[in-house]
C-alpha cells in the first residue's frame, strides 16, 4: 500500500475509514506542510507543528469533500494557510522566533549560510508574500495553483511573489555583518 | 556582486528544496488525535437505541392493563375534559415518535 498513489489512498479513508491510509497520507505530506508552516510563523517549530496536526485534522475530517479538482497537497496548503491565518487573527501579527535556525557564529558551508541568511530575510516579508514565496518556488506551483491556495487572484499572487523577491534583495543586499552571495 | 547574479543566487536559492522534516512521531500524535471511527459511533448509537427500545417496552408491559386504559382514553376524547390527560399513552407515543426520529437520523 505505501506505493499506492494518493488518489487510492484518499477512497480508502473516505469509503472504509481506513486508518492505515490516512497515515501513510500524514507521512507523506508531513514534511511539506510543517515546512509552509515554520515558514509562515517564522520559525516557530511548536506553533508551526500545532497547526499542521490541525490541518491533519480537519482534512480527515472533510476528505470526503475533496473532488481531486487540484492535488492533496495543494488542498492541504491551503487548509493549512487558512488555519495560520485564523492564529493571525486570532493573536495578532506573528513575531520571528526563528528558534529552530541556528545560530550564524557557527562555521559552516557558504551555500548553508546563505540559505540561513535567506530564512532570516524571509521573516521581515508579510505573511502572504512568505505564503506566495513558498508556494512558487519551493512547492514548485504554478501562480493559478498558489491562488487557488492562497484564496486571491493570480494578479495578487504576482506582485506577491515580486514585492517578496524585492524586498528579500533590499534585505539581503552586502552591509555590515551581512554574508554576501 | 551585479544585479543579474544576484538574482540567479535569489532564485537558486529560493528554489532550493526544504530539507525533509524528520516525522519524529508527528504522525503517530496526528493519528491519536483523529475521533473515533465513524463506524464506531454509529455501532455504539444503535447499541444505546436498541437498550431503550428494550427498556421502554419492558416499561410498557408492566404498565399492563393501565396502558390499555390509557389508550383507551386517548382515543376518546369526550373523556379528555371530564379526567385527567392520559399521560401513560401520550409517552408511549412519544417514545416511539423519539426512537423512531433517532433511528431515521442514525446515518445522517
Amino acid at each position: 500500500m505505501a506505493a499506492a498513489p494518493d488518489s487510492e489512498l484518499i477512497v480508502r479513508v473516505v469509503e472504509h475509514a481506513d486508518r492505515d491510509a490516512f497515515d501513510l497520507l500524514v507521512r507523506r505530506h508531513q514534511s511539506a506542510v510543517r515546512a509552509l508552516l515554520r515558514r509562515l510563523t517564522c520559525g516557530d517549530h511548536a506553533l508551526a507543528d500545532d497547526l499542521a496536526q490541525d490541518t491533519f485534522l480537519r482534512a480527515y475530517l472533510k476528505l470526503h469533500t475533496f473532488r481531486g479538482d487540484s492535488a492533496l497537497a495543494s488542498w492541504l496548503y491551503r487548509i493549512a494557510y487558512n488555519l495560520f491565518l485564523g492564529e493571525v487573527r486570532r493573536r495578532g501579527p506573528l513575531r520571528p522566533a526563528l528558534d529552530g535556525l541556528p545560530e550564524p557564529e557557527s562555521p559552516r558551508p557558504r551555500e548553508e549560510a546563505l540559505l540561513l541568511d535567506l530564512e532570516r530575510a524571509m521573516a521581515g516579508l508579510s505573511e502572504a508574500e512568505r505564503a506566495a514565496l513558498d508556494l512558487c518556488y519551493k512547492k514548485d506551483l504554478s501562480h493559478q495553483e498558489a491562488a487557488w491556495v492562497l484564496d486571491c487572484p493570480v494578479g495578487t499572487v504576482k506582485t506577491h511573489v515580486l514585492r517578496g523577491k524585492e524586498k528579500l534583495r533590499r534585505l539581503l543586499a552586502p552591509g555590515p555583518g551581512k554574508v554576501t552571495p | 556582486m551585479n544585479e543579474p547574479e544576484e538574482q540567479d543566487w535569489l532564485e537558486r536559492a529560493l528554489r532550493a528544496p526544504d530539507p525533509p522534516i524528520p516525522d519524529a512521531g508527528f504522525t503517530r500524535r496526528t493519528l491519536a488525535a483523529l475521533p473515533p471511527p465513524r463506524r464506531q459511533v454509529r455501532r455504539r448509537r444503535r447499541v444505546l437505541l436498541l437498550a431503550a427500545a428494550v427498556a421502554s417496552a419492558l416499561a410498557l408491559l408492566a404498565a399492563g392493563p393501565a396502558l390499555t386504559d390509557s389508550f383507551g382514553q386517548l382515543l376518546d376524547w369526550r373523556a379528555w375534559a371530564s379526567c385527567s390527560i392520559p399521560w401513560l399513552a401520550l409517552a408511549c407515543i412519544a417514545t416511539v415518535i423519539g426512537l423512531t426520529v433517532s433511528l431515521a437520523t442514525d446515518d445522517a
